[in-house]
């Protein structure tokens, strides 16, 4: 009986995946990348088995996101809108079907940047620091089972409208790939953004406290 | 949760599907006179190296079962990110390393000195192709115009140690006005690899080495990939020789899952520090490091193919 209930939900899983493979194959549509917020909890799987524990022991980072706590700075701080500076701006990758070019990459970002910096710095009445982020690579690849999505970013420091330092910073984030779907790969680019981002936050502390005097 | 298990066996399966091999096709000596005007759609998916990662296979030691696949998912995800954080200062240090510029530069040059290239890019292309529109630029070649398709992938491999590329070529004529509407089948076809000479001792202590002075072995290592392959792409379009009359060796080349593996094949060119060697299971060209060790019999006798 449990066999027949398998190959049933193995039938289903197979009409589906060929479902989304017509979808893909589609060449005239685009889909559109939809930022996840970085607040809005996975849900948990409410049981593990021991052998699921036990591989959850070398899993090193699970992606769930995490809420960003707020950042107390030195200084006045202004984000400004990211810049597009990708050599590929054509595609984020693919899904072995077809090219990953999603529309609404510019509305993604602003997403990203007004859920994990804007309202998360608390200002005082220092000097004006501004960041200026620069997109330089953004994509998603399968691995066996699992999809990962890579943010790369360049953030240009400025103190009283001066370049004071260019920092690099990379994020990593992975979901499962249960249908190949071009949304599924989206999802780990915004784990990416939750991974990459934060670490801003972390330098205009230091920063803040640099060009105090 | 049980259906979604399901249905990521059921995905991988669909994949694995892909990973079979495909026999080369040569191009016989009538068609190669054919072809004068090319055009070549040269695609590089990846944005940059992909970081080396076992890929744990419970699942294939305890005959399959969505049990250990659930468990290899886990471990490869970790795995994933542990291996991220090794690779980031070869990133920081090589991020304006193009590697779509320089296979895009070398072929290029090799295919232009064979053919006449309709169009030369100075970067490869980003955008993988569907079926349809595969078939519709098929479909639109004039008369006597041929498409080079090939589509490369590179990684590190073995812990970091090595780097690694394929690319698969393909060649493509324009299907009569009564042929059937189904893809047409590549009148050429065949895997050109590269794999690079170790590179320290693995994990962080490889990625420092290839990260030095700014990515310089890195650097030289892309290029030669990208050279290399040019020339196996430029020599595999000038052959109908099924099999050379070479020595058969024994090649060590990354298999399926990037296990390294002994391949039995034909020396093609011994040059000073590679060898350029075709597996004799599949046609497959390999440029690797160093002298290949001689086979203990001889397996294949060379053919040639009017």
């Amino acid at each position: 009986m449990k066999t027949i209930k398998y190959m049933l939900a193995a039938a289903f899983s197979l009409a589906m995946a060929s479902t989304y493979a017509a979808e893909a194959n589609d060449a005239g549509s685009a889909s559109q990348i939809k930022y996840q917020k970085a607040s809005a909890p996975k849900p948990a799987a409410k049981t593990q088995s021991k052998t699921q524990k036990k591989a959850k022991a070398e899993t090193a980072e699970q992606q769930a996101p995490q809420e960003q706590s707020s950042v107390t700075t030195s200084c006045q701080v202004k984000f400004d809108e990211f810049q597009d500076n990708r050599s590929n701006k054509q595609t984020v990758g693919t899904n072995a079907i077809r090219s990953l070019s999603p529309t609404g990459l510019e509305v993604w970002l602003k997403d990203a940047e007004a859920d994990i910096w804007l309202g998360k710095v608390k200002n005082s009445s220092g000097k004006v620091v501004t960041v200026k982020p620069k997109l330089e690579r953004l994509y998603a690849y399968a691995q066996s089972m699992n999809l990962h999505g890579v943010m790369a970013i360049s953030v240009d420091y400025f103190v009283e409208g001066q370049l004071i330092e260019t920092r690099k910073y990379r994020g990593f984030g992975s979901t499962g790939n249960t249908w190949n779907a071009e949304s599924e790969y989206y999802e780990a680019l915004s784990y990416a953004a939750h991974d990459a981002l934060p670490k801003v936050l972390k330098d205009i502390n230091s920063l803040c406290e640099k060009v105090k005097s | 949760m049980k259906s979604t298990l399901i249905s990521i066996a059921a995905v991988a399966i669909l994949l694995q599907g892909c990973a079979v091999g495909q026999q080369r096709t040569f191009l016989s000596q009538a068609e190669r006179e054919n072809i004068k005007r090319v055009e070549l759609y040269n695609l590089v998916i990846q944005d940059e190296v992909r970081p080396a990662v076992e890929i744990s296979n419970v699942s294939g030691a305890m005959g399959g079962g969505l049990i250990p696949a659930l468990i290899d998912s886990s471990i490869n995800k970790g795995r994933s990110v542990s291996a991220q954080d090794i690779i980031e200062p070869l990133y920081l240090a090589t991020d304006s390393l193009d590697y779509r510029a320089l296979l895009a530069k070398e072929v290029n040059t090799s295919t232009s000195s064979i053919y006449t290239l309709k169009e030369k890019k100075d970067l490869a292309e980003a955008r993988l192709l569907s079926d349809p529109e595969l078939k519709e630029k098929i479909k639109q070649l004039s008369d006597g115009e041929y498409l080079l398709y090939i589509s490369s992938f590179y990684g590190l491999m073995e812990n970091s140690k090595s780097f690694n590329s394929e690319t698969v070529a393909m060649v493509f004529k324009k299907p009569a006005a009564s042929a059937s509407t189904a893809r047409p089948k590549p009148i050429y076809f065949n895997r050109l690899n590269y794999v690079s000479g170790p590179v320290g001792n693995g994990g962080a202590d490889s990625i420092a080495l290839w990260a030095k002075n700014n990515g310089e072995a890195f650097t030289k290592t892309l290029n030669e990939s990208a050279y290399e392959t040019a020339q196996q792409l430029k020599y595999d379009l000038q052959n109908s020789m099924e099999f050379e009359c070479g020595k058969n060796v024994s090649a060590e080349v990354f298999g399926f899952n990037g296990v390294k593996m002994k391949n039995a094949s034909v020396l093609v060119e011994q040059k000073s520090e590679r060898a350029i060697v075709r597996n004799i299971g599949n046609g497959a060209l390999y440029s690797i490091p160093g002298t290949p060790e001689a086979a203990k019999s001889a397996t294949k006798k060379c053919k040639s193919n009017g």
